[in-house]
């Protein structure tokens, strides 16, 4: 397999956003170029180890990317093209803060290469925003949004979180009319999640944040799906939305098991059957690289069934949905707790592929876990009563 | 060995009294063990015995003791069982002795299971040697345990041997007592075999390993021999005494315990209490063997995996070989498929075998609310046992349902008699009497039906009476009463492996509340779970376990699926012990909601 695509950390935030589980830091701003010459150094010893082909997709995440000068993003990408290629069509990913960005930095990192934007707007109610902790406002947003338009973005995303504790319903649907009226070409939707280690965690166990019931939770993504789709965007996994032809590649890669390579502050990487990553210290992590010595925290090996279920919990988040062996196919189609999650409309089975049906999306995870556990049980052992 | 200096003799003790304690500084003392072998708790050799501390089968070594008057005795010391569980393993033990060694904790004083294995003991016509533990302990009583002692055993206080057996203090003055005081075994050696089986266990490699007490004449290896019960014949391939591990010897003779194998390839053949004679030998009279094992707690035990019923099987085949008191047939469930139902001695002896099933078999097990055995009588004047409740015949058939009840004995210091009182009413006791140890500890005795001490008695007594309260029982009769079957329905189907026979004065309280502890065990699922409790037609409970409404995760961060993953495998660890009913799963601790109910 050739490798697809590539994730590159930048960790630099200008605040610490209170849900964030990310590597991320505050107040290191002049470890910058340290940090990019260092990602330099690693891209290129894993050129050494690694196949170089090519790339599908480049993807800057963070963190902050756009924290850091646009310069150094490029220097980064003049890396990339030397050791590995990028293909013609690749697709240039970063992620930006709106806080963060202006009409010069989006212009500059247009010609240094990048070639679609993830705008972090979360979301375009000033109370939302402050209790999800940015630092940018709506207004700002708007701004952001306008200045990319003008700096030549032509492939723009827009990100939201729901079930904001506190937030209202009206608030939230509001919040994604207006990310529709900008008429963007993507949109995720994320679903607010408790991480450990974040405020949010600490503040939850304190009793000082309640989150949403499991129910509300619920309702406002259905109508999210539902009023994103109705607006033309297709719904391509769980989170995300996109106008035709415009969804993530880089992201699609992950669900799909394509092979890629994560370089920076705790980086994923999936090559050759084994996953592997880098620590998140980051004096640890310039020091090692620095001494010429890999970064990597931990790695494993993918065996047999686990693919098998990454190929299931991962591919049924997408609307392909997983592509099934006959074998696979053979099994669903006689065995009766499927026969249930068919008629509940939580799965469709389309000849070769098994795909989340419309009451589905919000279990997937549930679904997922059913159907490696009915495909694992042995044949004779199903002594399910239809 | 001249049979005036063997001794044979068992310990009986309380659990925790430091039976196991003794044992060990007894080998020691006898060097039976260098230091470097001995381990703690040596005649423990199951892993599950040395972590639950307690002994389940009963073994037996030997040791050789030079006493005072300079002579060497052989003594063997057969080890017992000490819960309540396993008194029949007890009562087998002191059929192959001459002697026991009845030890007390000093900071516990007398309990009821002191009194019940020292009444098998006295009724074997035992010499009891009373020894006193755990003096060194700050907290003993010396004196008012002595004279608790001496208030059952009668004799003299001189007789009571104070020990440490932690400490090794007094370990001299109980090997010195077993010579003096343990009569020699009576056998005598000319006359034709009579041996006893006091136990016995497989071995992959020899077959039926038959544990024996040589009671008359000799059995060397090579000799035909016939046991008394199938009248089989075999010939005699080794045998040999216990020290720790077996050690062959040419012969054993009358008065001495050992072992003896014969190429016996089921355990069925060489059973339990049965006589090995010289074949041929038409004019002996077998020893006393047994009473025949009655198992009193049933519960069915069933593959989580159909394919892995034969697995099971054999694992279930192989535990009968070590343990008499285990019994098991095939039977079907609707709901669980093909499995067993099995019959233990209680509630420890199921856990036992259940976790052996699961460390030493590796087999995963579906196991259902324990129960008793229920005799049916139809109005057609037939009498069936029941010992699976959803086999009870419908109501309109049934004259009257017996259940088995106890004569209960409770050891309690005085201040907790109002306690153990309002346990035995909850569980239906009937009080018969009082009777006052002394000015500060009581034996009250009740009538319980067996089944309202199946579940989780033993521990609600313990803890209202902070660890005070020992219990004791016996059966007494099977009694008719007001009984009915309590089904549960899970979305309208009927679980047969959750239903109950139940008292009908308790029914609508007793549903309720076990269908709201179902409701707390069944996970929320892909579906709905309605769960009801019905008796006959009527629908007496109803819950509902609501389905996911949401289960994804947003965001898998920066390609890191290895967290999703860890996630999601453990949604699907969960599976792993649940049992498909329908649309739905049921968790195996559903299975046994009933144990864990407040009262």
């Amino acid at each position: 397999m050739a490798l697809h695509g590539l994730y590159i950390h930048i960790p630099f935030c200008p605040q610490i956003c209170p849900y964030c589980a990310f590597s991320s830091l505050r107040g290191v701003d002049h470890l910058h170029e340290r940090y990019v010459l260092a990602l330099c150094n690693e891209l290129c010893a894993r050129g050494e180890t690694y196949q170089r082909n090519p790339l599908q997709t480049v993807f800057f995440g963070g963190g902050t990317p756009t924290q850091i000068d646009p310069s150094l993003i490029g220097q980064v990408l003049e890396t990339v093209d030397r050791v590995f290629g990028m293909c013609s069509d690749v697709e240039i990913t970063v992620e930006a803060n709106p806080g963060t960005v202006d009409l010069e930095k989006f212009s500059h990192l247009r010609s240094v290469g990048c070639n679609r934007l993830s705008l972090g707007v979360q979301s375009f109610d000033n109370y939302a925003l402050k209790k999800l902790g940015r630092v940018h406002s709506s207004e700002e947003a708007i701004r952001a949004f306008s200045s990319a338009r003008e700096a030549g973005f032509s492939n723009v995303s827009i990100d939201l979180i729901f079930s904001v504790p506190s937030v209202s319903e009206p608030a939230w649907k509001g919040s994604v009319d207006r990310a529709i009226s900008l008429q963007p070409e993507h949109i995720s939707a994320y679903a607010l999640t408790i991480e450990e280690g974040t405020l949010f965690a600490k503040r939850e166990r304190e009793g000082m944040l309640v989150v949403l019931t499991e129910d509300d939770d619920a309702i406002q993504y259905d109508w999210t799906r539902h009023r994103l789709m109705s607006a033309g965007f297709g719904q391509y996994e769980v989170s995300n939305f996109a106008q035709d032809g415009r969804e993530s590649r880089h992201n699609l890669g992950y669900w799909t098991g394509l092979e890629y390579l994560g370089v920076g502050l705790s980086a994923h990487s999936y090559i050759g059957g084994e996953r592997f990553w880098n620590i998140s210290d980051i004096e640890s992590y310039l020091q090692r690289v620095e001494g010429k010595i890999s970064p990597e925290e931990g790695r494993e090996r993918v065996d047999g069934q686990t693919a098998r279920r990454e190929r299931f919990w991962l591919g049924l988040r997408t609307s392909q949905g997983v592509l099934l062996t006959e074998m696979e196919q053979e099994i669903l189609k006689h065995n009766c707790r499927m026969a249930s999650l068919v008629d509940a409309e939580f799965l469709r089975l389309e000849h070769d592929r098994v795909v989340l049906a419309d009451s589905g999306w919000c279990r997937a995870d549930g679904l997922a876990v059913e159907l490696t556990d009915l495909l694992e049980q042995k044949p004779e052992g199903t002594p399910n009563v239809c | 060995m001249d049979p005036s200096r063997i001794r044979n003799f068992s310990i009986i003790a309380h659990i925790d009294h430091g039976k196991s304690t003794l044992a060990d500084r007894l080998l020691e003392k006898t060097a039976t063990l260098t230091h470097k072998q001995m381990q703690e708790q040596v005649l423990d050799s199951m892993d599950l015995e040395r972590e639950r501390g307690i002994t389940i089968k009963a073994h037996a070594v030997r040791m050789n003791y030079q006493a005072s008057d300079g002579e060497i005795y052989q003594f063997n010391l057969i080890d017992t069982p000490g819960h309540v569980d396993f008194t029949y393993e007890v009562s087998r033990s002191l059929a192959a002795c001459e002697g026991a060694v009845l030890v007390v904790d000093a900071t516990q004083g007398v309990e009821a299971q002191t009194v019940s294995n020292l009444l098998l003991a006295m009724n074997n016509d035992l010499t009891i040697i009373p020894v006193l533990n755990k003096i060194d302990m700050p907290a003993a009583q010396v004196d008012s345990v002595k004279q608790q002692v001496l208030d059952l055993l009668g004799g003299d206080e001189d007789e009571i041997i104070s020990i440490s057996a932690k400490a090794g203090m007094g370990i001299d003055d109980v090997l010195e007592a077993v010579v003096e005081r343990i009569p020699p075994p009576a056998g005598r050696r000319e006359s034709p075999l009579r041996a006893l089986i006091f136990d016995s266990l497989y071995d992959q490699y020899r077959g039926v390993i038959c544990f024996i007490r040589v009671v008359d004449g000799t059995v060397r290896k090579g000799q035909k021999v016939c046991f008394f019960s199938t009248g089989v014949t075999y010939d005699v391939e080794e045998v040999g005494t216990l020290v720790l591990d077996r050690v062959a010897t040419p012969e054993l003779q009358a008065g001495e315990v050992g072992y003896l194998t014969a190429n016996i390839k089921e355990l069925d053949e060489a059973g339990v209490g049965d006589t090995i004679m010289d074949a041929g030998e038409q004019e002996v009279e077998p020893l006393p063997g047994y009473q025949p094992l009655k198992a009193m707690v049933f519960s069915g035990i069933y593959p989580v995996n159909p394919e892995d019923y034969e697995m099971l099987r054999d694992a279930l085949e192989r535990l009968k070989l070590n343990d008499a008191a285990f019994s098991y047939e095939p039977e079907t469930s609707p709901a669980l498929g093909f499995g067993f139902r099995c019959g233990f001695l209680g509630l420890l002896h199921m856990e036992i075998i259940q976790e052996r099933l699961d460390r030493e078999y590796q087999v995963e097990i579906i196991t259902t609310i324990p129960n008793v055995r229920y005799e049916v009588v139809k109005k057609t004047g037939e009498v069936i046992e029941v010992e699976n409740p959803s086999l009870l015949p419908p109501t309109v058939e049934i004259d009257q349902v017996r259940e088995p009840i106890l004569s209960v004995q409770i050891l309690v210091p005085s201040d907790y008699i109002g306690a153990v009182m309002k346990i035995c009413n909850d569980r239906r006791g009937l009080y018969l009497n009082t009777e006052y140890l002394d000015g500060s500890r009581a034996i009250l005795s009740f009538e319980l039906p067996l089944s309202e001490v199946v579940i989780d008695f033993y521990d609600r007594l313990k803890s209202s009476t902070r660890g005070y309260a020992s219990f004791d029982y016996e059966h007494k009769e099977m009694r008719a009463g007001p009984l009915a079957k309590l089904d549960i329905l899970i979305n309208g189907e009927p679980l047969d492996a959750l239903s109950a026979i139940i008292h009908r004065d308790n029914a609508q309280v007793w549903g309720r509340k076990f269908c709201l502890k179902l409701k707390e065990l069944i996970p929320r699922q892909m579906f709905e779970v309605i769960i009801q409790g019905a008796m006959g037609n009527k629908i007496i409970a109803r819950e509902v376990v609501r389905p996911f409404r949401k289960n994804v995760i947003a965001k898998c961060y920066g390609g890191d699926i290895t967290r999703k993953r860890k996630l999601l495998e453990k949604q699907k660890e969960g599976k792993r012990r649940a049992k498909q009913f329908g649309k739905v799963e049921i968790p195996q601790e559903a299975f046994l909601a009933a144990l864990k109910m407040e009262d």
